[in-house]
């Protein structure tokens, strides 16, 4: 059911997000072109800003198209009109919240990828066959292969962390959502006070931690081990900020999860 | 939808009613087979139930008979098919002096109108 | 065999109490009609059979179980508004169903459709609302459902609407099925009912047997309660 559920968010996403990839690639390639074959002067000009204005909306659309859809995906989905056919399916609330994050990280990696493909492909238009063989030989050489294979743990933990930090962050604003819409109007607007309450217990949280860090010295002990600056105690940091994304994750999910299904409000 | 029913009398009597009148007028000829409840139903739009309760009622009856798996017939039984004609007749009957009376007119008054208005309209009809 | 069934049910929305304490069993095999005036608590009881309210005491069941993801299974639910996606079109639609439903008949649904005329191309959000209300309800009897819980499916719809959508409940539901009707227009489903449940402010002030009602009291049941209305001042 997960999977049914998550090719069904693929469909609803990529109906949006695909026209404006396939866009973004060809206007990159466009640019990257227009920088080689046009004049210089002529690039300078008018023509130049405009294919730049263009460049930098379409790329600001795909960031913002993909964090809307994140955020309407849940909120129209499951808690407008086709929430009363979204809870029908045979299927539990949390598998139909986790669903949703998990197509929401799916999405923003595509973005992401289609991103650096962009750039990569102007400046494959720009510099031609040429500059990729530059860059490519650049990492074949022994000493960056060497220090890659070094912090590859640290590559990959920050991978990691960066899709812990993207769910947590969706999760929460979900429980804001889910807070929202336990009034029967101006949801949204609670929604968004939920949110800022989040950040506030947040804010107050960390506050109360290192304070209590500071005055144990259970800071001082911890910057020790990452005093070292080695690779290993950077690792270690990084799986303990991954430890507490998750937990955020959990803590959010909970919160989702019990206002969806004993507190279901449809309009 | 379907047939129109009145409001105050069940409607499964009512059922019964307009089964008997297209048996006993031959539109659904002796020994003919009848649809399946749910189509007869739908074509009266009732609940199937209320079908199968009509029917079952006209088996006691013995005006349909139900074969377990062909489906049910009108029955070819004449004796039956004559006295449910006389029955229902009677009911027509009986309505139609009840109306007569009602208009101050005694039996033998209401029978000479009778032979007076069949006498004129065989005339019409020739 | 009891299909649905309340124990002791209540759901209050704050101070405001939607259903008071509810008993109640319906069998399977019957139409029913849940009918009382607006507010009297119809949609409440069938979101909490459906799981999209939880119950504020008391028990309801589906087939003896709580509800839940087995119950949907076995529950096809009109809803009393828009409810499917808008930007999908009839066959998108059609492979959601039967993906996520596995009672789902494609040959009844693709059969239906192509007598009522529209295109399998075409998006729902650009039909016409009474158009959208009949595809609504195609897809909702096209589930060899063992429940199935229609809210105000004849809520203002032309005489005509109103034909199409009986004869389309009365032709497809499964047998053996339990059909729960809600509405506040008695006369328009009383033909089709065998059992009527009245709901008066979160109570069932009556639940009996159609016929047997129309010949207790030698009224309609429309004509019962509009004078049982009058009595209760509404």
């Amino acid at each position: 059911m997960l999977g049914k559920l998550i090719g069904y968010e693929t469909k609803a996403f990529g109906r949006i997000m695909v026209p404006l990839y396939i866009a973004m690639l060809a206007f990159a390639l466009f640019t990257g072109l227009s920088i080689r074959f046009v004049p210089e002067d002529i690039m300078q000009g008018l023509p130049g800003v405009l294919i730049g204005m263009l460049y930098g909306v379409l790329m600001m659309a795909i960031i913002i198209m993909t964090c809307v859809l994140s955020v309407t995906r849940f909120y129209k989905n499951l808690l407008g009109q086709e929430g009363y056919l979204m809870f029908s399916l045979p299927t539990d609330t949390a598998t139909l919240i986790v669903s949703k994050v998990i197509s929401v990280l799916i999405w923003t990696g595509f973005s992401t990828i289609v991103a650096f493909m962009a750039i990569a492909l102007s400046a494959l238009g720009a510099g031609g066959i040429e500059a990729f063989r530059e860059l490519l030989h650049f990492f074949r050489h022994p000493e960056i292969l060497q220090h890659l294979s070094q912090i590859s743990g640290v590559l990959i933990l920050t991978v990691l962390m960066i899709i812990a930090g993207t769910a947590a962050s969706i999760v929460r604003i979900y429980a804001g959502i889910a807070i929202g819409h336990q009034f029967n109007d101006h949801r949204i607007l609670f929604s968004i006070v939920a949110l800022i309450a989040f950040n506030i217990i947040g804010t107050i949280w960390s506050t109360l931690l290192s304070t209590f860090g500071f005055y144990t010295g259970v800071f001082e002990s911890l910057s020790r081990i990452f005093e070292a600056d080695t690779v290993q105690g950077i690792c270690i940091a990084q799986t303990g900020m991954i430890g507490v994304l998750l937990f955020q994750v959990a803590l959010f999910g909970i919160l989702t999860w019990v206002l969806l299904d004993r507190r279901l409000n449809l309009e | 939808m379907g047939w129109n029913f009145n409001d105050n009398t069940p409607i499964y009597l009512q059922i019964i009613n307009g089964l008997q009148r297209e048996i006993a007028s031959g539109a659904y000829p002796p020994g003919s087979r009848l649809a399946s409840v749910r189509e007869l139903a739908l074509e009266a739009g009732v609940n199937p139930n209320t079908m199968q309760r009509a029917l079952a009622e006209l088996e006691r009856q013995g005006l349909v008979n139900s074969q377990r798996t062909a489906g049910r017939f009108v029955t070819e039984d004449t004796a039956a098919l004559s006295a449910l004609r006389r029955s229902m007749s009677d009911e027509i009957i009986a309505d139609f002096f009840r109306s007569m009376q009602s208009l101050g007119l005694s039996n033998e008054e209401i029978l000479s109108l009778v032979q007076d208005w069949v006498l004129e309209h065989s005339k019409e009809e020739h | 065999m009891s299909m649905l069934e309340c124990t002791a049910l209540s759901k209050n929305y704050g101070s405001v109490e939607a259903l008071r304490s509810i008993d109640l069993t319906l069998e399977s095999g019957r139409i029913v009609g849940l009918v009382g005036p607006n507010g009297s608590g119809k949609t409440t009881l069938i979101k909490l059979a459906q799981h999209l309210l939880t119950p504020t005491s008391g028990m309801i069941t589906i087939d003896g179980m709580i509800p839940g993801p087995q119950t949907k299974a076995i529950v096809s639910y009109l809803p009393d508004r828009d409810f499917l996606p808008q930007w999908m079109n009839l066959d998108e639609l059609m492979t959601f169903y039967h993906d996520f439903f596995p009672d789902f008949n494609p040959a009844k649904a693709a059969d239906m459709l192509d007598t009522l005329g529209v295109s399998g191309r075409q998006p729902l959000g650009k039909m016409s609302k009474g158009t959208r209300e009949k595809v609504q309800l195609i897809f909702t009897m096209s589930r060899e459902a063992k429940v199935y819980l229609l809210d105000e499916p004849i809520a203002g719809v032309d005489p005509a609407t109103r034909d199409y959508i009986l004869r389309t409940i009365l032709s497809n539901y499964s047998e053996n099925a339990l059909v729960l009707i809600s509405t506040h227009l008695i006369t328009d489903v009383e033909p089709i009912l065998d059992e009527v449940v009245f709901l008066q402010k979160g109570t069932i002030e009556l639940h009996e047997n159609a016929d047997a009602l129309r010949e207790r009291t030698g009224k309609s049941i429309d004509g019962y309660f509009r004078e049982v209305y009058r009595c209760w001042g509404n």
